[in-house]
């Protein structure tokens, strides 16, 4: 009796396991045709989308960072050519924009970075479209 | 009697006994199939769910690549004649001609204002 008793709870488990894979089975049919359309393992591209996600993410960062620093450069070319402060001169006709020294060791020099961090940002900008297509490919 | 009786139950084999051994075979190998089974489904769920997101991460982040190309290509223009009209501005200011140099500030003013509106919308992305 014992013997068919363990054998009737081991029938039950092993029907039990069917009965969870089978309810399991359809939770992903979409995803399922997909790979079975591939004809790879979940793993493979899962792992492929990830990684090709993670890069979009970070040429997007990049890209924000290039942008901001260019609006540092930006800014520090509007700040080179500001007048010299002359808030303690007694008449404010005297202010004058920046010299001719100040010009060549200033404001040239404020509008090359400018134009780096231009070139920088649109360097940014093209990768961040690689990424994005190699992450589109990968989706497909 | 008695002697008979026992002889013919040493050789004897109860059919129930049968019944349960061939229960207990039968129901360990439904069990050792059905777990299995449970437990392929169970993994293959699991990564079907990581694939499943995976998907859906890469389809948000691919909207917010397209929105942020879009937005950073009229970024870069703006920059790009902001970038040049710096040039002609540190040209203006060395030549000393005022007029043209504030006529450039204008223009790298509104310029600035546009690529402003697409700096926030270049930071609202997720």
């Amino acid at each position: 009796v014992a013997i068919g008793i363990i054998g009737v709870v081991l029938l039950a488990i092993g029907v039990i396991g069917f009965v969870v894979s089978g309810a399991v089975a359809g939770d992903y049919e979409a995803e399922e045709k997909l790979l079975d359309a591939k004809g790879v393992e979940a793993e493979q591209p899962t792992a492929e989308l990830n990684a090709a996600t993670d890069r979009v993410k970070a040429a997007l960062d990049a890209f924000r960072d290039s942008v901001d620093a260019g609006v540092s450069a930006h800014n520090r070319f509007t700040q080179a050519t500001d007048p010299r402060d002359c808030s303690l001169l007694p008449n404010n006709l005297l202010c004058q924009g920046p010299t001719a020294e100040e010009i060549q060791n200033s404001v040239f020099p404020a509008a090359d970075a400018y134009a780096a961090a231009v070139d920088a940002e649109q360097n940014a900008l093209a990768q961040l479209g690689q990424a994005l297509a190699a992450l589109k490919a990968a989706r497909q | 009697m008695s002697a008979r009786f026992d002889h013919r139950q040493r050789g004897a084999v109860s059919p129930w006994l049968v019944i349960a051994l061939a229960l207990l075979m039968i129901g360990a190998v439904v069990a050792v199939l059905g777990v299995r089974s449970a437990v392929v489904a169970v993994q293959d769920r699991q990564e079907l769910a990581d694939f499943a997101d995976a998907r859906s991460d890469a389809s948000r982040m691919a909207d917010n690549g397209d929105q942020a190309v879009a937005a950073g290509q009229q970024l870069c223009n703006c920059d790009i004649q902001s970038r040049d009209l710096a040039r002609q501005g540190a040209d203006a200011l060395a030549a000393d001609d005022i007029d043209r140099f504030n006529g450039v500030v204008n223009q790298m003013n509104a310029l600035t204002d546009q690529s402003n509106q697409l700096l926030e919308q270049l930071r609202a992305l997720p």
